[in-house]
This record gives C-alpha cells, sequence and structure tokens, in this order.
C-alpha cells in the first residue's frame, strides 16, 4: 500500500526537529527494549572481535533490564503464537523433480574411499540423500537435488542450508547435533556437506576465543571436522564433502585452501568420506579465481556470484554434475 | 550497512540530530552529510568512495565547462564527454564482462576466438542510481535548466544517503535548490517519514523477505519440484516480494529524507492496479519512468516522427531500460517485453481512432484490463527473476504441471492477497489510516512506533537480505 502519493509527500501535520528526535530515540529504546534477547543473540552471533565485543556490550543492559521488567514478554508471546522457535531460521528446499541436463565430463581429483558395506540401489528402492551446509548450497543443493532425482535411483530426503552457519560457530548452529537429527529422521544412506564459506573466523574452545590460522584454530577445526566425519561413517552413511571453491578475494583464498587442506586430508583419514574438489572446478585458464568458464555447451557463463564467493545457478549445476558422477561412480548407480 | 538494522538505525540517529544541530551552518551541514554519506556508501566497500568521488568531480567539471561555454558545437561536445565518462564508468563497472562474454559466445560457433579477456569486475553497489543523478546535473546545465552549483553542493546531492544506493532518482533539479532554501526547524514532517519509514519497513522485512524464504526462492530456484499452483503463487508472490522490497526501500528513503528536511518525488503509486502497460510505467518505479523519457524517449523524437519512429523509440527505451537493471539477456527480454506490449496499446489504441470508435469503459472491461496487464506483468517478472531463459521457460512450463500445493501456505496467501489487495485500498480510506498516525502528540507516536519495532521483529524471518534493487 502506498500510503503517500506525491501530493501528500511532506504535507500534514508538522512538528519541531527536537520532537522529531525524541520521537526517534524514544521508539527506538523501546525496540532495543523489547526485542533486547533477540537482538543480544544477533550481537553474540556475529565474527569474534571488537566489533562482536562492542555489540554484546551495548546489548547487555538491554537485555538484563528487558529480561529484569519481562520486556520481552509480548515478543515471547508473539512467538509462541506463532509456534516460532527464535534459533535461526533455515532454508529448506523439497527434494527436486527430474530436470534434463547433459552428463557431466569435468575431471576433478578426488579422494575416495569404500564404505564396508553399501545396500543395492534400485528405482524401487532409491539411495536416499541428504544435502546441507551453509549458504554455498543454495545454489548447488537445489541443481544437485534434481540432477539426482533425475537420475531415477536417488530420493533426495531434504536440502537445507542455513546463512552464517559452520563448524567455527557451533554456538549459533551446532551442525553435529543437526545431523544427528538428520540421520535419526531421515536415515539417509549419504550425505552431502558443504562448509567453509563461513568458519575463517575466531573459534572458540573452553571460553577462550582463537583467531583463525592460529595454531589452537588449526587444531580445533581439524578436530571438528574429523569428529563429524567420524560420527557419520559410523552409522555407516556414505558422506561426500565439498571443499570450498576458488574465490576473488586474495587473503580469503588463502583461507579457503587452508581449509580445503583440512577436509581433503581429513577425508582421506576417514574411510567412507569423498572429497570433492570444487575449487578446480572453478579455476579460469589460468589457474586463478574466473567469475565466467566455459560450460559443458561450450559457452562463456557468468558462474559466480558478485561477491566472487556464492555460485549462480550455472555454477550450481557445473559443481552438481561432479558431486553426482562422484556418488554415482561409488554407488554404482547405472 | 542497509536500512533494517540496527547499526543503520543508530547511523540515522545520529545523523539526524547533528544535522539539525548544524542547521545553522550550511557549510558545515554539508561537509557533514557529505563525510556521513560516504562513511554509509563506504561500509559496503571503501574502494567504491573513489568511483563515486570520480564521477561527482568529472559531471561537476563537465557541468561547469558546458554552462561557460556559449557555441553550441562545443557544448555538445562537452555533453558528449561527459556521457561517455558516465557512461563509460557505468558500462566499464556493469557491463563490460557481460558483453565480452556474450561477444567470444557469438563468435565461437563461427570459428572466431576472440581475444578478449574477462576482468571479473566487481559491480560497485548503487553505481547505476548514482550515475544517472550525476547524470542529469550535466544534462539539464546543457538543456539550460539549470546553473552550476558549487562542488560541495553537488557532491552532497550525489552522494546524500537517503538515495544513494537504490533511489528514488532524484533529479539535481529538485535537489539541488532544496540545499539553498532554509529549512525550518519548527516545521518538520515528522509524522508523514514516520508513516513512510513504518510502512517500508513492514513492506521489506515482513512482506518480502517472508514471501521470499518461504516461497519464492525455492520455486525459482528449483520449479521442478512444484506444481502448477504452487509456481502459480511463486510468480504472484515474486510480484509482491518485488513490489514490497523496492517501494518498502524507497518509502524508507524518502521518509529518511523527510526527516532531515528534504522532499524526494514520488516512486511508486499502487502499480498493479494499473488498466494498461502505460499506465502501469506511470505507477512503477516512477523516477526511472520520468528519467528515461526525458533523457532518453523525447530525445529519440519520442511520438514525434511518425508511427513507426514512436514503436522503435518505444523498444529502444525499454530495451535498454531493461539492461539499466543488470546485464543479463533476461533483462534485456524483460524490457523488449514491456517495450512490444506498449507498442502494442499504441498500434491497438491508434487503430481504435482511425475507425472512430468510442471507448467503451465499463466495470467489467477495466476488471479485465487490469487483470492482462497483471499477467503481463508477472510474465515480465519471471524473466526477471530467472537468471537465464532457460531458467525462466522452466518456471513456465510448470504451469501445465498439476500437483499438491503444499507450499502454498496460509501466510503465504495472506501475504499475496493481502499485498494486491490493498492497492485496492479506497483513498479516503488510505488518507484517513494517514491522519490517525501523522496527528498523534509525540509520545503516542513514539510509542505506537516502539510497538510497531516489537511486531516487525516478531513477525519478519531471522536475518535481513539485501534490497533487490541494491544489485542494481
Amino acid at each position: 500500500m502506498d500510503l503517500e502519493p506525491d501530493s501528500w509527500i511532506g504535507k500534514g501535520p508538522v512538528m519541531p526537529a527536537g520532537s522529531a528526535i525524541f520521537i526517534t530515540v524514544a521508539a527506538l529504546l523501546m525496540g532495543l527494549l523489547l526485542n533486547a534477547p533477540d537482538i543480544m543473540a544477533t550481537a553474540r552471533r556475529q565474527e569474534a572481535g571488537w566489533k562482536r565485543d562492542l555489540a554484546v556490550a551495548a546489548a547487555k543492559p538491554f537485555d538484563f533490564i528487558s529480561r529484569m521488567l519481562s520486556l520481552d514478554a509480548p515478543h515471547n508471546a508473539i512467538d509462541t503464537a506463532l509456534g516460532r522457535e527464535r534459533v535461526v531460521t533455515s532454508t529448506t528446499l523439497l527434494a527436486a523433480l527430474p530436470v534434463t541436463t547433459a552428463a557431466p565430463e569435468l575431471t576433478t581429483t578426488t579422494v575416495t574411499t569404500t564404505v564396508a558395506v553399501r545396500r543395492v540401489i534400485s528405482a524401487t528402492d532409491p539411495l536416499r540423500l541428504f544435502i546441507g551446509g551453509d549458504s554455498m548450497v543454495g545454489q548447488f543443493g537445489p541443481m544437485l537435488a534434481n540432477l539426482a532425482e533425475d537420475s531415477g535411483y536417488i530420493d533426495v530426503t531434504e536440502v537445507v542450508y542455513e546463512f552464517d552457519s559452520g563448524l567455527t560457530r557451533t554456538d549459533f548452529l551446532d551442525w553435529p547435533a543437526r545431523l544427528r537429527e538428520v540421520s535419526a529422521e531421515q536415515d539417509p544412506d549419504a550425505i552431502v556437506l558443504f562448509f567453509g564459506g563461513n568458519d575463517a573466523q575466531a573459534i572458540q574452545i573452553d571460553g577462550s576465543w582463537y583467531d583463525y590460522g592460529t595454531t589452537e584454530w588449526l587444531a580445533e577445526y581439524r578436530r571438528r571436522v574429523g569428529e563429524l566425519m567420524a560420527e557419520l561413517v559410523a552409522d555407516n552413511r556414505d558422506v561426500y564433502w565439498m571443499g570450498m571453491p576458488i574465490v576473488r578475494s586474495d587473503s580469503f583464498r588463502e583461507k579457503v585452501a587452508t581449509m580445503n587442506q583440512i577436509y581433503e586430508s581429513e577425508a582421506a583419514a576417514h574411510p567412507g568420506v569423498s572429497y570433492i574438489n570444487s575449487w578446480d572446478v572453478f579455476t579460469g585458464p589460468d589457474g586463478g579465481f574466473s567469475e565466467y568458464l566455459i560450460n559443458d555447451e561450450g559457452d562463456l557463463v557468468d558462474m559466480r556470484l558478485n561477491d566472487g564467493i556464492h555460485l549462480t545457478t550455472a555454477g550450481g549445476i557445473r559443481l552438481a554434475r561432479v558431486a553426482l558422477a562422484e556418488i554415482e561412480e561409488n554407488w554404482q548407480l547405472p | 550497512m542497509i536500512f533494517p538494522t540496527i547499526e543503520f538505525a543508530l547511523f540515522f540517529a545520529v545523523v539526524l540530530t547533528v544535522s539539525w544541530l548544524l542547521l545553522p551552518h550550511p557549510r558545515r551541514w554539508k561537509l557533514f552529510i557529505l563525510s556521513a554519506s560516504y562513511f554509509f556508501y563506504g561500509s559496503w566497500d571503501w574502494r567504491f568512495c573513489f568511483l563515486l568521488a570520480f564521477t561527482t568531480v568529472a559531471d561537476h567539471t563537465i557541468g561547469g565547462l558546458i554552462y561557460r561555454r556559449t557555441d553550441p558545437a562545443i557544448r555538445k561536445r562537452l555533453l558528449a564527454l561527459g556521457l561517455i565518462v558516465s557512461l563509460g564508468v557505468l558500462g566499464y563497472f556493469k557491463y563490460y564482462d557481460f558483453f565480452v562474454s556474450s561477444l567470444i559466445n557469438l563468435a565461437a560457433p563461427l570459428g572466431i576466438d576472440l581475444p578478449l579477456p574477462i576482468l571479473n569486475i566487481i559491480l560497485p553497489v548503487g553505481i547505476s542510481f548514482f550515475t544517472f543523478q550525476s547524470l542529469s546535473y550535466t544534462i539539464d546545465i546543457y538543456r539550460g535548466k539549470l546553473e552550476p552549483v558549487p562542488l560541495l553542493d553537488f557532491a552532497a546531492f550525489v552522494s546524500f544517503f537517503p538515495h544513494l544506493v537504490a533511489g528514488p532518482i532524484v533529479r539535481s533539479a529538485e535537489f539541488l535548490p532544496q540545499l539553498r532554501e532554509r529549512h525550518d526547524p519548527r516545521r518538520v514532517a515528522a509524522g508523514a517519514a514516520f508513516l513512510l519509514i513504518a510502512g517500508g519497513l513492514f513492506k521489506k522485512v515482513v512482506v518480502a523477505n517472508t514471501l521470499a524464504t518461504t516461497l519464492v526462492d525455492p520455486v525459482f530456484a528449483s520449479p521442478a519440484s512444484f506444481s502448477s499452483l504452487e509456481t502459480l503463487a511463486g510468480i504472484y508472490g515474486y510480484a509482491v516480494q518485488i513490489y514490497a522490497d523496492f517501494s518498502g526501500y524507497t518509502d524508507i528513503a524518502i521518509g529518511l529524507a523527510l526527516l532531515l528536511g528534504f522532499r524526494f518525488p514520488q516512486n511508486f503509486n499502487r502499480p498493479y492496479i494499473a488498466d494498461s502497460l502505460q499506465d502501469f510505467w506511470r505507477r512503477w518505479h516512477m523516477t526511472l519512468s520520468r528519467f528515461l523519457r526525458d533523457y532518453l524517449y523525447i530525445p529519440l523524437g519520442g511520438s514525434r516522427k511518425g508511427t513507426t519512429a514512436t514503436y522503435r523509440n518505444l523498444m529502444i527505451t525499454m530495451l535498454l531500460g531493461g539492461l539499466w537493471h543488470g546485464a543479463a539477456w533476461t533483462f534485456v527480454l524483460w524490457g523488449g517485453l514491456h517495450g512490444a506490449v506498449l507498442a502494442l496499446e499504441r498500434w491497438l489504441e491508434s487503430r481504435r481512432e482511425a475507425r472512430g470508435v468510442e471507448r467503451v469503459d465499463t466495470l467489467g472491461r477495466r476488471v479485465l484490463r487490469r487483470v492482462v496487464i497483471f499477467h503481463v506483468v508477472c510474465l515480465g517478472w519471471v524473466l526477471f527473476r530467472s537468471d537465464s531463459l532457460s531458467s525462466a521457460l522452466g518456471v513456465l512450463e510448470r504451469l501445465g504441471s498439476f500437483g499438491p500445493v503444499a507450499a502454498i501456505t496460509p501466510a503465504v496467501v495472506i501475504l499475496i492477497i493481502g499485498g494486491l489487495g490493498a492497492q485496492y485500498l479506497p483513498s479516503d480510506l488510505r488518507l484517513r489510516l494517514r491522519r490517525s498516525f501523522v496527528s498523534l502528540q509525540p509520545v503516542p507516536m513514539a510509542l505506537a512506533l516502539g510497538g510497531f519495532l516489537l511486531v516487525l521483529d516478531a513477525l519478519g524471518p531471522e536475518g535481513v537480505a539485501p534490497f533487490i534493487y541494491f544489485q542494481f
């Protein structure tokens, strides 16, 4: 509804600027108090550093007063009425129906191990596949789901991606716990995981923060990756761990490369985990980052979003073909 | 830093207070607002502040040179230089990789390997908006509609943060005179401003974000997963989402400017009640429509050079208007669709006039026209939202696949029907709603707005997605 036709803009009752400032500040203070727990959660979710410290310190008094005076009660009541659990909003896409696409022809470096027992997959008893991770799944996940369903031998149980999530900030979203739920509820034969976009930030170990790249960070991140892999394969599930693709930013590229090394070596150490090398899938002719790449049809196509990290739909399809080829080979699907 | 965030709210509270305190000192005020605007823009990527400064200085210099010259030929050459510089910057940052990749793809089947490099250029936020706004200064001086202003005034206009990244496209002739006006601190249209800001926030945070996350994004990401009715709801949902997102942004921008004492032009006027596509463009992104009309369509000849030329001019204007939105062929097709339907409307109208047939305007016909135009607009939105023609066709194909309707939740239905239905609210009801708020005293108004922030936070999805038009 456009409440302000041209003839109305700036018309009507006026007030002194002081009153306008008072209203602005008073409404903001009231909003801060009424929404304090949410604001505190948002502040805590930020990347560790002075900005987070400042935001948490600023939100603390509001959170304290809000809880003490039960000013958060209306928000909680609305949440309850709407049946909301305000921890994190996930974007869940249903499994896709068939989409016709050409077979992948890209060559990739993969470290593949074999699972002890793999059941026989058929069209009537398809492979159950779960796809999850951070926002990198946003374009890749649905494309993989489409291609997988198109094969006729794979049933995608769910595609889930959580913005700002990963394995560093388990205080924000505990992916291992989430995957335990997924395993219990969906019993997938195979799980595709895609992390790293948000993980190059300080990590919390026993209440202390350690910057990205420190010895403690590297050891803890490796432990988390390894433990998650071990837990998933212990249930006899096939795990496909997507490495991060090459990114535009020089500094972030180094971090991504380091995390990819961890994923790759941990995958090699855990039978049942396949590491998918996304990096090489998106390198340009000179081996560096390129937003535009030649697709399977021979066209030069925009594969990356403007942020130089995420994939476009075309990029999602390119990577999905690589991942699907790996799954089909491991499970010897026709 | 985007509008619906605490960071921006705190930033604005400080700017608003200091701005009115500095009012008696115009030069200090301009320096302050310029610094605040560059801080705002630099929060995305500080490097692009240099680009903004370059565009500003270039257009200001060329505008001044045009004004000082009397020889028409030299003035024309200087204008051409201004256009080349401004559109060159826009073209380089926004279109270079797109056109090079298109040329390479075009030449490849002919066996020609074009040695053109892909530069992987990052698109600066809001470049299309501030380029147009800055360019209007040079053109208006050339046309004798504007006199040069000091660089500080011009820089404050181009970078003024409420309109910097996604409009409305405010012309220099509209804004610069307001800089010279003496703003009366006792007369701020704050009620109207707060209403606009609150309405804009609701549209963006609750309507647009909810529709995007619950229906539209999944449907367009994976259309094969959805039935015909779900796909149709996804398309209608996108129509409401893009309206709520973009008009919400400009409502907030207009409101913020009003609080600072500036009046921006209206940008939306219930576009989905349009009964022709021409009417739609008088209601949708109105500041872009008039920019394209005054700086492209009319200079091309408008409708003054015969029927064929009119259709050609309409098509050129809409194709370039489409391309302005993004460097992709889907945007060009979207513009082409609008251009073709606008030309068709002209042709039907001229044929009716030639036959001397009176226009019959019954309620039934009006409703039918509105329904048809809404669906033409929705067809355009499918192209607009899809990243390739094949993706768009994939969405449209699903309209024939009947199946379950699980994705159409009550919330989605309420938002779509409410979003479209609200456009049909009678003017007097809208006026009454407005009056009931703007006539409140400061304390009740603050309480109402504080309560509104609670509702906004409680109803909106977690996190705030960037505005759709930021990418343009």
